[in-house]
């Protein structure tokens, strides 16, 4: 056996030795028979006959020799791949077009299998990542709510699935005392969270066991860029105090930001890790409260998902009946750390995945037109080879080895396609959409693009293969090499017409969510949010537990500054910046026998400015007023969609209301009515269960919230002229009011709006640039076959030329030929799209997939470019020399 | 073919040859023209052997490792490729020429049979 495969790959591998060998002794026998015949009293001529005749012609037998050899199918392709690049070589431009056809159709699916890759198969950066899971609070509800902290004790302690359990809540601190004061952003967890990740430090150590509970040290692990920007990326971290809002925290560790759950999720990296206990002890001690607290858990091995579902549920039924008034609807929710991370981003990576699919394979039917042209300009070779005894399958071999070496050298430049626009694809991919790193050049991305590119050669190649079977011999002889073509164009054409349908659909999709996100863009929201800067600011710690008419007077201060800055036209603090506030009140509506559900309202909490700053359109009564302050009776003002909703036909003016803060306990005047806001980026709003809003004047808070003011409010600013340079402005004017007050999260309103619509926005950008490049394809296939019917038909057209048709009559033979595929491609195209519509799904939003104005047009920029196409090789039948015509054969 | 009018030999029966290979090289080492000559003469004139078909089963029997080849010079000094039987190829001489043995046999039982 050994034996045998070193004899064959010794045959494979020396060949040209071989074969001379081979050669030497046949000669050897030759000779030998050749001296016994002459002994034999034959004369030399005689003699040298009489030998060939009996060994029976030296080349058969050389060729059953190597087909002894057993090395014949390896051999024959060898001869097939050195045959086909010969082919290719003499045909440089056709080889050219097709290679780049292909590695464009290759390099976009390479580059968006990537993208699938990462979402579907790359490992997360963990030890066993598939033993991580995300846990949440089951509540009626919210599916995926918090844990409170009391429960996640229960469920650490209580169960018998998990190897290890962690919690943490996102928070923001400002860091004084080393340079500038700052905003830092902070995870708060609990002690096992890098344990459960199983994520080392870069330096020092990360939390103890029971070192970040209620009542452990003052100590805090850093972030990899906080670490390395202010706190100068030194060793000697470890050991130092840092001071967050005004309190001395020590370092104890430095995290890498690669592995950090935030950044996985396509987020940024905390800067500080704050053991979870140093939450004020008196909220962290409520089962009932919701603190924005998720957990992460590592499964013991061995134990699937579902055991640690009922493990976990079986706690949450105990924790329940000991604690019915919090614990009574509460369970639990379990998923996979990567149904977490990339649940999200999965269908819209898929949707983009099947649209590069149809590329690829508009290219490949353009290449399969190439073939097909090329391989009627090839009829006579193949005729002449067939006569010769070559058998038809091994003419079929011969073409698709030819085809697969194009599909082959496509995919080698489709990589470096996909090298570069993997950077563009990874660079346009929205904040928030997951993803992991960039382009990974694996064994897995190599396989599917050798794997698409044999597959994309073979579809090339199949159709003209199997035509060359039919190839009648003695007509393609005869007809001079021109080879018959009817057929042909029959091949041709419906290709034509599938490219042209498959772009139809492609630019259909395209144009349904270029409309949805304009839609979006220019739908009124009832605000002009254009040249408006969010903030968020915090006052210096030394505040924090200040009376209130302290802080009232210092954010005076700051909101006086600001306002009279030349840069600000309007500005207003608030809450929260409103449009992408999620914050609920209740109501009572005085005079009105209560509703079985009690109503609520959306509520923002803004200064008088805010309705200027925002250019919101008052309806009825009056805006708040620098009047409407804290010694003021209080005021609120609503939107028409509350006034019709509470009021019905009622001048809503003068009446009052009460809400949930201060338990129904104080009437509240309503002053005004303004326009309803489209809140939560748009698309959100028409199904938002709340849609009434209620406005209430900063300066009203009660004394116990705005003592909070200090760890974060917003601000709203219009600028005056240049948004930037108002920014830069905004940017020195702060720490100069206050050093230790910071200014943070700085965004433009745009930018919150860009943020909501990023993931429709990234599949706009891919979907638009994926049917332009197979608008293109089409149109040079629609180019292509013409071209080659009106070459195929010179002597045709020179001959009616000759006879006296006009331009115009040739023009018109031409285009009644294109234009009947361009019609069927239409019309299968529309069927197509009308039957894909159902599927664009989420991308959509306010606009139909099958609108018949779109389609109509997505038809007419189709049927612009195709005919375009179809044109150009038409003026050049109209202008043929018919004496050159004639004189082609 | 010049013998064939004059002389009908004997053609070979399907799967002979290669036996016949074997059988030659286990009396020593011989190159392919020596091998057909040599079959001619011990068969008395009486076999023919297609000189075509002799080189194909010469590199198939080398593939299968029975026989193995070696480029010497022969007797008349000019470079020739030598085959010699390997230990495998005798004994696959051995169990073929048993097995031509009992089919010889068996075919002639039958003959015999059919005669009387």
């Amino acid at each position: 056996m050994l034996r045998d495969l070193r004899f064959r790959l010794r045959a494979l591998f020396r060949r040209s030795a071989v074969e001379r060998e081979l050669a030497d002794e046949l000669q050897f026998h030759l000779e030998q028979s050749i001296a016994a015949h002459v002994a034999a009293g034959k004369p030399r001529a005689e003699a040298e006959r009489l030998a060939r005749v009996e060994l029976g012609g030296v080349e058969v037998v050389k060729e059953d020799c190597r087909q002894a050899r057993g090395t014949r199918p390896i051999e024959d392709l060898a001869t097939d791949v050195r045959y086909g690049l010969r082919v290719l070589r003499r045909a440089p431009v056709f080889t050219a077009v097709a290679v780049i056809t292909l590695a464009l159709g290759i390099g976009i699916n390479t580059a968006m299998f990537s993208l699938v890759d990462a979402s579907l198969r790359q490992p997360l950066p963990y030890d066993a990542p598939d033993e991580l899971v995300r846990l949440h609070g089951h509540h009626p509800q919210f599916e995926r709510g918090s844990i409170s902290f009391p429960n996640f004790l229960d469920w650490q302690r209580g169960n018998h699935t998990f190897a290890a359990m962690a919690i943490s809540r996102d928070g923001a601190f400002t860091l004084t005392g080393s340079g500038a004061a700052e905003r830092v952003t902070a995870a708060l967890v609990s002690s096992d969270y890098f344990v459960v990740l199983g994520t080392a430090p870069l330096l020092g150590r990360a939390f103890a066991r029971g070192e970040a509970e209620p009542g452990g040290p003052a100590n805090v692990v850093v972030g990899e860029r906080l670490w390395k920007g202010k706190l100068g990326g030194r060793a000697d971290v470890v050991g130092r105090s840092i001071v967050l809002d005004g309190k001395g925290y020590t370092v104890i560790g430095v995290m890498p930001a690669g592995p950090d759950l935030h950044v996985i999720a396509g987020g940024a990296a905390p800067d500080v890790y704050m053991p979870i206990g140093q939450i004020d002890p008196d909220a962290l001690k409520r089962r009932g409260a919701g603190l924005g607290m998720h957990g992460i858990g590592r499964l013991a091995p061995g134990v699937t998902i579902e055991q640690a579902r009922a493990d976990i549920g079986g706690v949450t039924q105990r924790l329940a009946q000991q604690y019915p008034e919090t614990n009574r609807s509460m369970g639990a929710t379990i998923d996979p750390l990567r149904e977490a991370v990339f649940g999200n981003t999965r269908p819209y990576v898929l949707l983009l995945f099947a649209a590069v699919a149809l590329v690829l394979l508009i290219a490949c039917v353009n290449v399969a037109n190439l073939v097909l042209a090329r391989s009627a300009g090839r009829s006579r070779e193949i005729a002449i080879r067939l006569a010769l005894g070559a058998s038809t399958g091994r003419i079929v071999r011969q073409l698709l080895t030819e085809s697969v070496l194009l599909g082959l050298m496509g995919g080698a430049l489709g990589l470096f396609v996909a090298w570069w626009c993997s950077d563009t694809l990874f660079a346009l991919l929205p904040h928030g959409l997951a993803h992991v790193g960039a382009l990974r050049l694996d064994g897995g991305l190599l396989a599917f693009t050798a794997a698409i590119s044999i597959l994309a050669g073979l579809i090339a190649g199949l159709t003209p293969a199997l035509r060359s079977r039919r190839a009648d011999l003695h007509d393609t002889l005869k007809e001079g090499g021109r080879g018959p073509s009817t057929t042909r164009y029959r091949a041709q054409s419906t290709f034509v017409v599938c490219q042209l349908a498959m772009t139809f659909v492609l630019l259909a999709g395209a144009a349904a969510v270029v409309r949805t996100v304009v839609h979006l863009a220019t739908d009124d929201p009832g605000y002009d949010r254009a040249g408006v800067i969010t903030f968020g600011l915090s006052l210096s710690p030394a505040l924090k537990h200040a009376p209130a008419d302290r802080i009232r007077a210092e954010l005076r201060r700051i909101e006086t500054a600001l306002a009279a800055s030349p840069q600000t036209s309007a500005m207003s603090l608030a809450g929260e910046v409103p449009i992408e506030a999620d914050d609920q009140v209740q109501l009572v509506i005085d005079g009105k026998p209560p509703p079985p559900n009690r109503p609520s309202a959306q509520r923002f909490i803004v200064g008088p400015g805010y309705a200027v700053t925002m250019h919101l359109r008052l309806v009825h009564g009056r805006f708040f007023s620098d009047h409407d302050d804290e010694h003021a009776p209080p005021v609120v003002v609503i939107d028409d969609e509350f006034a019709r909703e509470h009021f019905g036909g009622e001048d809503p003016i003068g009446k009052h209301i009460r809400t949930d803060d201060d338990g129904f306990d104080k009437p509240v005047e309503v002053i005004g009515v303004v326009a309803h806001t489209k809140q939560w980026g748009l698309d959100r709003d028409d199904t938002s269960p709340v849609r009434a809003q209620l406005y209430q004047p900063f300066w009203q808070l009660p004394d116990d919230a705005m003592a909070g003011a200090p760890d974060g409010i917003a601000v709203l600013v219009r600028a005056r002229g240049d948004v930037a340079a108002a920014i830069a402005t905004e940017r020195e004017l702060i720490p100069a009011l206050g050093p230790e007050d910071v200014m943070f999260n700085v965004r433009t309103a745009d930018e919150i709006i860009a943020g909501y619509q990023g993931a429709r926005r990234f599949s706009m950008y891919v979907l638009v640039a994926f049917a332009a490049l197979a608008l293109l394809l089409s149109c040079i296939g629609v180019y292509g076959v013409l071209a080659y019917i009106v070459a195929q038909r010179t002597t045709e057209i020179g001959i009616r030329i000759a006879l006296g048709a006009r331009a115009s009559d040739i023009l018109r033979l031409v285009l009644r030929q294109g234009g009947r595929l361009l019609l069927l491609g239409l019309v299968l195209g529309l069927a197509g799209a009308l039957a894909a519509g159902p599927y664009a799904g989420a991308l959509v939003y306010g606009v139909s997939p099958t609108d018949p104005l779109t389609l109509a047009m997505v038809g007419l920029a189709v049927s612009l470019l195709a005919l375009a196409a179809i044109v150009m090789p038409a003026r050049r039948a109209m202008r043929m020399d018919p004496m050159q015509a004639l004189r082609t054969d | 073919m010049k013998g064939e009018t004059a002389n009908r030999k004997l053609d070979l029966p399907q799967g002979t040859l290669d036996l016949l290979i074997l059988r030659t090289l286990s009396l020593g080492e011989q190159h392919g023209w020596a091998i057909s000559e040599r079959i001619k003469q011990v068969s008395r004139d009486e076999l023919q052997i297609q000189q075509g078909s002799l080189y194909p089963a010469l590199h198939r029997l080398e593939r299968q490792g029975w026989i193995a080849a070696t480029w010497r010079a022969s007797e008349n000094n000019r470079q020739a490729k030598y085959y010699r039987l390997t230990a495998a190829g005798r004994k696959q001489l051995e169990a073929d020429a048993h097995e031509w043995y009992r089919l010889v046999a068996a075919v002639e039982l039958v003959l015999a049979g059919t005669k009387r």
